[in-house]
């Protein structure tokens, strides 16, 4: 292994995952400096749950496609989501097992798993770029930084997936773009729409707090065989 | 800041940081983009191929404003993230054509939003913003003022509201022959305060009155306060905290003042919402008393025995409706469902229902802004279809901008269906005894023999065959009837007859309706004659919300039956004569 | 806490009351440049006054913010009523130009020999200056106003609610204590 690839495992990485913990912590403190709107009411709806209960279900929610009527109706690209951000998981995981844990990919099973996600994920970027270019309602909300994120992932998961073998025997170069992009990825996410999921916590714990406290949450759903 | 910026945009962004909150933040801060939201709204579903009306792209007109203020990477580099300010007070009209044009806060997007982000709650803090620098609908701008200065949104004096009162009062009391029939106002320590929306008041006073009977057979103890009365809250629509705060407070303040014990909220989605929720918010006023909405009322008496309702009253195919407010801001969708259940023979559910219904199209105050009326009315198809697909005759909703909402598309849409209200239907269904029934129902109109006696009135309309059914009905009352069938000879015959009553029809080719009611308001000679619109078309609403003139006296929609005709015409009558007493 | 204190004699009382729907001598209406009654109070003043009003209005065409014109009453309990072109919705020098209203409003009743006037929470509500606000340069311009001298026996101001009144209570005794 050259100095330039240790280096880009270790140092690299380690500086690039300070930046983002330095960066997310300012960017929480940030969010908290914001008060928290105050609810007096008593709880509304039929009684049978509760912020706290509307909490969990807002939070849960992204594993239950039926729960919305949008991942209900759209499970293309609801399926989409979820092997996208596998592929992201993936991705970021292997990471960490090339540098600390390397013998794991003797094992061709994890091997081949890895490249699956990863290589789904990286099919799924390039249809979620041409979705984004292509759907005048998708450009008409889509912002530079949109864009960049969506290619900066898909390149970053085509890198990742020929990289899962950790094999430098045909050159180091492939592995070598990999890690220098997932340095620039994560620092550069704090400062992008990738930083979605800091905020995720939050946006679903107030919406659900909110709604559960209003007997909205859980949604109460209406039996589709009713309607034959 | 840029001093190229126009002092109201300043104010705007000033205010802006003073409204966030952390669930706004968040809002603004997690969107990606994803476009699962696009789908869910029902302008988008109108309006296929263009992206304007898409959730997350009317969000980005108030987030850009967040993201190069508030935000680090758009205060750095705004063209990467779409960050943008604003600088004139075109930009700010702009703004207000998409927070108040383009959405009714039905929260609709919000619950189909994987992050969770509550675009409605920021939509209404983006309203209040505009408002506060005085850029919104001339209707919001009618009705917010009549709702700060005059105590509601219909600008209903006091000495309007007690007379119907009393009106509805004298008319219970004949009906039952028991003076305990009346609507108490104003009593101490009742277990129930009675508020309402004003335009029962105005336009709907039956609903008062079903409300009253339901009250008195079931024995409750029951008042109707004399101010603080209103129960809607505009504030929620405009984004007024100030105003929502206020209104809800006077409810509150005078609840207490009488010692009330629980407040019940009549059917309509924002009031309930302003007064059961978020009014506490506002106001940050903590209730020493309970409150709850009239279908619940009206369960409860059913489940504890004290009336009695029979569903073969109401045979008709029935369907219902939910209000946003009710099912998605305060879960209220069960209750109706039971109620309806026990006073309907033929209950049929409309799909989606419940939280994931779509919007009447008639909330978010989009009533009031008659500049939007073509575009709400386009929207209104998506709902045209949910209510059709049903094949009921009724469509309940326990909402009153519901109701005015989808009487608006059943007309514009030709479906032949009617709106009512789980309150109509529970007095349709209630079963009387015996010694309360002093006036059988069906004897009504032969014991109010010659109501209309002495009063002359003017039918206006181009349909002759509708001037000789209303003329025919006011006749066999006692009315002497003169008619007009185009705008021009209305305002003649008024001039030389002076009606003390014009029933007006507002769609009348040539010198239309409107047209001949504005000149009517504005002639010396004619503007003291009180005028009933009798019509179905949305463009009444610009005469009830922007008010150029005084608003009408009474409207009725077509097709009308005896029943409506001589309720509104009496109403009016009577109490213009209570009034010059 | 006191409702009423005298300046130079004249008394300055607060009132929680409808101001369109009061006895008095004159009462001060927020209007509009284009001294249209609109909604609100100008309904009030529209069912209960009248057409007469908004007819008297017409000589006097538009008027710029600050400045104040009177008419009759109609049939209101009031006799006259002072329409006062105050400014509105975080508009330029809103302080300075809300006491020039109530200065002009003052000065009007003065030249027409009125010795009652009441005011409302004076731009607050709908126009949005803050009640505190509002209290503030109400009072203090009125007091002034009478230091200076005035034929004005009694001023009233007509508060809607709890709301506008406990302000407004607030700043009178503040103003009594010093």
């Amino acid at each position: 292994m050259s100095h330039l690839l240790h280096f880009a495992e270790h140092t690299l990485q380690e500086v690039a995952l300070l930046i983002m913990a330095i960066v997310y912590t300012t960017r929480l403190i940030w969010l908290m400096r914001f008060k928290a709107g105050k609810e007096r009411q008593a709880n509304t709806g039929k009684g049978d749950t509760s912020s706290r209960k509307g909490i969990i279900y807002s939070w849960a929610n992204i594993a239950m496609p039926w729960a919305m009527e949008s991942s209900r109706k759209k499970f293309f690209l609801y399926s989409q989501f979820v092997i996208f951000h596998l592929g992201v998981v993936a991705a970021i995981g292997l990471s960490f097992i090339i540098p600390y844990a390397p013998q794991l990919l003797g094992s061709q099973v994890l091997v081949a798993v890895l490249q699956v996600i990863i290589g789904a994920a990286c099919l799924i970027g390039a249809y979620r770029i041409i979705r984004r270019i292509a759907s005048n309602y998708m450009r008409a909300i889509s912002s530079p930084d949109d864009y960049f994120s969506l290619v900066l992932l898909t390149v970053w998961f085509f890198f990742a997936f020929w990289s899962v073998p950790n094999n430098t025997s045909g050159g180091e170069t492939i592995l070598l773009i990999y890690f220098f992009m997932t340095a620039f990825f994560l620092i550069y996410v704090p400062f992008s729409k990738i930083s979605h999921y800091l905020y995720y916590p939050f946006t679903r714990y107030y919406l659900g707090k909110t709604l559960g406290k209003r007997g909205v949450y859980p949604v109460r759903r209406y039996s589709e065989e009713a309607r034959s | 800041m840029n001093s190229t910026r126009s002092h109201k945009a300043q104010k705007v962004l000033e205010r802006m940081g003073k409204k966030l909150n952390r669930q706004i933040v968040g809002s603004f801060a997690a969107c990606v983009h994803c476009g699962m939201c696009t789908d869910s709204c029902h302008y988008v579903l109108a309006n296929p191929g263009d992206p304007t009306y898409a959730p997350a792209y009317k969000a980005d007109k108030i987030r850009k404003l967040f993201k190069r203020h508030f935000d680090w990477t758009g205060r750095v580099i705004p063209w990467w993230v779409n960050a943008k300010s604003v600088y004139t007070d075109e930009e700010l009209e702009e703004l207000k054509d998409t927070v108040f044009g383009k959405c009714t806060n039905c929260r609709r997007c919000s619950i189909n939003c994987p992050m969770g982000v509550d675009f409605a709650t920021f939509n209404r803090m983006a309203r209040g913003l505009l408002v506060s620098v005085g850029i919104m609908p001339e209707g919001v701008a009618v009705v917010s003022k009549d709702q700060w200065e005059i105590g509601n949104q219909m600008g209903v004096l006091k000495e309007d509201y007690i007379d119907t009162l009393e009106w509805l009062s004298e008319e219970l009391v004949d009906e039952f022959g028991d003076p305990r029939a009346a609507i108490p106002i104003d009593k101490k320590n009742a277990d129930i305060v009675y508020s309402i929306n004003p335009r029962e008041v105005k336009y709907d006073p039956r609903t008062i009155s079903d409300a009253a009977k339901i009250f008195y057979l079931a024995g409750a103890n029951w008042t109707m306060p004399s101010e603080g009365w209103d129960m809607t809250n505009f504030g929620l629509f405009s984004g007024d905290d100030d105003l929502g705060g206020a209104v809800a407070r006077r409810l509150y303040e005078k609840v207490e003042e009488l010692g009330g014990k629980k407040l019940v909220i009549s059917e309509c989605g924002h009031g309930y919402r302003s007064t059961r929720c978020e009014g506490q918010n506002w106001a940050q006023y903590d209730l020493n008393f309970e409150m709850e909405s009239s279908v619940t009322t009206m369960l409860r008496y059913i489940h504890e025995g004290r009336i009695k309702v029979d569903k073969s009253s109401n045979t008709d195919p029935v369907t219902f409706h939910d209000s946003c407010n009710n099912a998605r801001s305060c879960g209220l969708t069960e209750e109706p469902r039971e109620l309806l259940n026990l006073v309907a023979e033929e209950f049929r559910e409309m799909y989606p229902n419940r939280a994931e219904n779509f919007c009447c199209t008639g909330g978010g105050g989009a009533m009031s802004m008659s500049e939007y009326t073509p575009r709400r009315l386009k929207s209104a198809k998506i709902k045209a279809d949910q209510l059709a697909a049903t094949g009921a005759k009724y469509v309940v909703t326990s909402c009153h901008n519901c109701v005015d909402g989808l009487s608006d598309l059943i007309k514009h849409y030709k479906l032949g269906m009617k709106v009512t209200q789980l309150v109509n239907l529970v007095a349709e269904a209630l079963v009387v005894p015996e010694k309360e029934t002093a006036v059988p129902v069906e004897e009504i109109p032969a014991a109010a023999a010659g109501p209309l006696d002495g009063y002359k009135i003017l039918v206006v309309d181009d349909e002759p065959d509708f001037v000789s059914f209303a003329s025919a009905i006011l006749e066999d009352h006692g009315a002497s009837v003169v008619n007009a069938f185009n705008g021009n000879e209305a305002l003649e015959v008024a001039r030389r007859e002076s009606p003390d009553l014009i029933t007006l029809d507002i769609t009348m080719p040539g010198k239309d309706g409107k047209q001949v009611f504005e000149s009517m308001r504005k002639d010396p000679q004619l503007k003291a004659i009180p005028v009933c619109i009798i019509t179905g078309q949305p463009e009444l609403r610009k005469l009830i919300y922007d008010r150029s003139v005084p608003p009408p006296n009474g409207y009725i929609d077509k097709p009308i039956s005896e029943e409506s005709l001589m309720r509104n015409v009496r109403k009016i009558l009577e109490i213009k004569q209570k009034a010059t007493k | 806490m006191p409702d009423e204190l005298h300046v130079n004699g004249t008394s300055l009382r607060l009132l929680k009351a409808d101001i369109t729907d009061i006895e008095v001598d004159s009462f001060v209406f927020y209007a509009r440049e284009d001294l249209s009654l609109g909604s609100g109070y100008g309904n009030a003043i529209t069912m209960r006054g009248g057409p007469s009003v908004q007819e008297d209005l017409k000589e006097f065409g538009e008027r710029k913010v600050t400045e104040a014109v009177i008419t009759g009453a109609g049939n209101m309990k009031a006799k006259h009523i002072i329409h006062a072109v105050g400014p509105k919705f975080q508009e330029e020098d809103l302080p300075e130009k809300l006491r020039t209203t109530i200065i002009n409003a003052l000065k009007l009743a003065d030249e027409k020999g009125i010795t009652q006037i009441s005011f409302p929470a004076m731009g607050a509500g709908f126009y949005g200056v803050p009640l505190e606000e509002s209290a503030e340069i109400t009072l203090s311009t009125i007091m002034e106003y009478l230091k200076n001298g005035s034929k004005i026996q009694e001023v009233i101001i007509s508060l809607l609610d709890t709301r506008e009144y406990i302000p407004f209570q607030k700043k009178l005794n503040s103003i009594q204590k010093s």
